[in-house]
């Protein structure tokens, strides 16, 4: 009898027959220079998850939250101000009610610039999503415009994005949104309209005008979120994380750890993404063997709560190292954070050019 | 349910291409659609259980490609880049589809089940064994799709998934026991 090895290689091998390496392809029709900006509801399907891949992410963070984590942020941002030796506004006069509310202005879009770039809780990935809303707020408006004077009309309101693409990662898990939600994602979808050929030219154009502003803000965002990532990724293997990992497997046991839909789980859970691996599975595999949504929800209920449950320890752990590396990153980052913040200031600020 | 890292770019693995610079951005994604666009079609198909529709997934993924080629740090992870879109985009599309079963079951609407293309995208052979790579948990199927169809090693599965090595070990061991007892007991 074949094991499963030698199932999968003979039915890897007919595949290689019918599908040669190198085989004729379809052409492949690229498309315009103008349009390799679009919006993100425009862009190309499952681009892997980078900072502009988040354009369309909806705020979904609960604003009390977002509260208490923008003051926070911004505490730790003047701190790595303060150290880099920044200068602040120097004035000992009393502001004026103007003033402070563009310097609260500002305090919150400086939050979303960290909460962007270098977030160190789910809450703050979550909420560093609105800085990428915000700006594609501004360059939808902007397209529109363009597109009015073409004679053309497509909405300037953003859509929701669909927060499967990234909201669920096993890096940042916002576990307050998870266990209020009772959904590892939120429901939405893309929707791409088709336009005529005219329409899509004029469309091409219009949005790489639209976001030529913004290209700066992206590339040295990109990169100081590259340097974070450096920072991030040890945190997360690190000793400490992998000392909290019995009590996870602990907990996942009470819940049938290691079974699963499909057999046994081969050993204990090693890391945050087995765990995550493991209890997705339950929601997958019902999924594909088309469950209904109400017994989804249900999945869906029971599932996050013990996610959230199980995995709480651990990702207070990695968090708690997380949100301690944070300012020392922004201390050393200190020069690129404040060009972002200048840049976002003048792209969002209350003196930005808002069509 | 995907699963994401916020900036991954996984474990650098470099392949070599024309050297930068040298070719424009679509020559350069050209260049490497002819030479790879096949091999991503073949685990696209596998996937999504259609040609036509794999055939879709690897040219979108080549289009972004050719949109965010100016934002490749390395232009020689270019290949490694576009797996995972295509990888990506089979997942989003896999959502879609489970999605619209779970809307045709809410309206009392017969369910597809496995679509007879997808049973028979390698011949009536091996219809056992892709049906039941089908009803893998989505990372499962994926492990097990990049490391027998693309025969990718570990570090390259793990880039293209977006997840450590050790975890792509964990995630192909519990894959193959899933799918042994699947091939057993297929109810």
């Amino acid at each position: 009898m074949k094991t499963v090895d030698d199932q999968l290689r003979s039915a890897a091998r007919t595949a290689s027959q019918t599908f040669p390496p190198g085989g004729s392809m379809p052409p492949l029709s690229l498309p315009d220079r103008a349009a390799r900006h679009r919006l993100g509801t425009r862009r190309s399907r499952g681009f892997p998850a980078n900072w502009p891949a988040r354009a369309w992410l909806a705020p979904a963070a609960a604003a009390a939250a977002v509260a208490i984590l923008v003051s926070g942020i911004v505490a730790l941002q003047q701190s790595a101000h303060a150290h880099s030796g920044r200068a602040g506004t120097g004035s000992s006069a009393q502001p004026s009610t103007a003033q402070l509310r563009a310097q609260k202005q500002r305090r919150s879009l400086d939050a979303l610039v960290v909460a962007a770039f270098a977030p160190a809780t789910g809450p703050q990935y979550d909420q560093g999503t609105r800085l990428i809303w915000l700006l594609h707020g501004t360059e939808l408006r902007a397209t529109a415009g363009c597109m009015a004077a073409s004679g053309y009309h497509i909405s300037g309101t953003s859509q929701p994005f669909d927060l499967a693409t990234y909201a669920d990662n096993t890096q940042w898990p916002d576990l307050p949104r998870i266990a209020r939600t009772h959904e590892f994602v939120a429901p939405g979808g893309i929707r791409s309209p088709s336009y005529s050929k005219a329409e899509q030219s004029a469309l091409n154009a219009c949005t790489s005008a639209a976001k030529a502003p913004y290209r700066g803000l992206t590339k040295l965002g990109t990169t100081l979120l590259d340097s974070w990532w450096k920072i991030v990724g040890p945190i997360q293997a690190s000793a400490r994380v992998r000392a909290a990992l019995p009590a996870l497997n602990a907990c996942a046991s009470q819940y049938g750890y290691p079974n699963d839909p499909y057999g046994n789980a081969s050993g204990p859970i090693k890391s945050l993404p087995d765990f995550m691996g493991w209890v997705s599975g339950f929601l997958d595999g019902a999924a594909s063997r088309g469950a209904s949504a109400a017994t989804m929800r249900s999945l869906d209920r029971h599932w996050t709560t013990v996610f959230v449950t199980c995995a709480r320890p651990v990702v207070n752990i990695i968090q708690r190292m997380q949100v301690a590396a944070q300012p020392g990153f922004l201390r050393q980052n200190a020069s690129q954070l404040s060009q972002l913040d200048r840049l976002t200031w003048r792209l969002l600020g209350p003196k930005a050019a808002h069509p | 349910m995907g699963i994401t890292q916020l900036g991954a770019s996984g474990p650098a693995t470099r392949v070599e291409l024309t050297p930068p610079g040298q070719l424009t951005a679509a020559d350069a994604v050209t260049v490497l659609y002819r030479t790879h666009g096949m091999d991503l079609v073949r685990i696209a198909a596998v996937m999504l259980g259609s040609r036509a529709a794999a055939e879709d997934a690897v040219h979108d993924a080549f289009c972004g490609l050719f949109r965010h080629w100016d934002r490749l740090a390395d232009r020689r992870n270019a290949l490694p880049y576009v797996r995972s879109a295509v990888m990506n985009i089979c997942r989003s599309e896999l959502r879609r589809q489970a999605r619209l079963e779970r809307r045709a079951d809410r309206h009392h609407r017969p369910l597809d089940g496995d679509s007879p293309e997808h049973a028979a995208i390698l011949g009536e052979e091996h219809r056992d064994v892709v049906t039941a790579l089908r009803r893998l948990p989505a990372r499962q199927r994926e492990a097990l799709i990049l490391r027998y169809f693309l025969d990718l090693p570990e570090p390259e599965i793990a880039a293209a998934m977006g997840i450590s090595q050790g975890t792509v070990k964990s995630t192909t061991s519990r894959a193959l026991a899933a799918l042994a007892r699947l091939l057993k007991d297929p109810s």
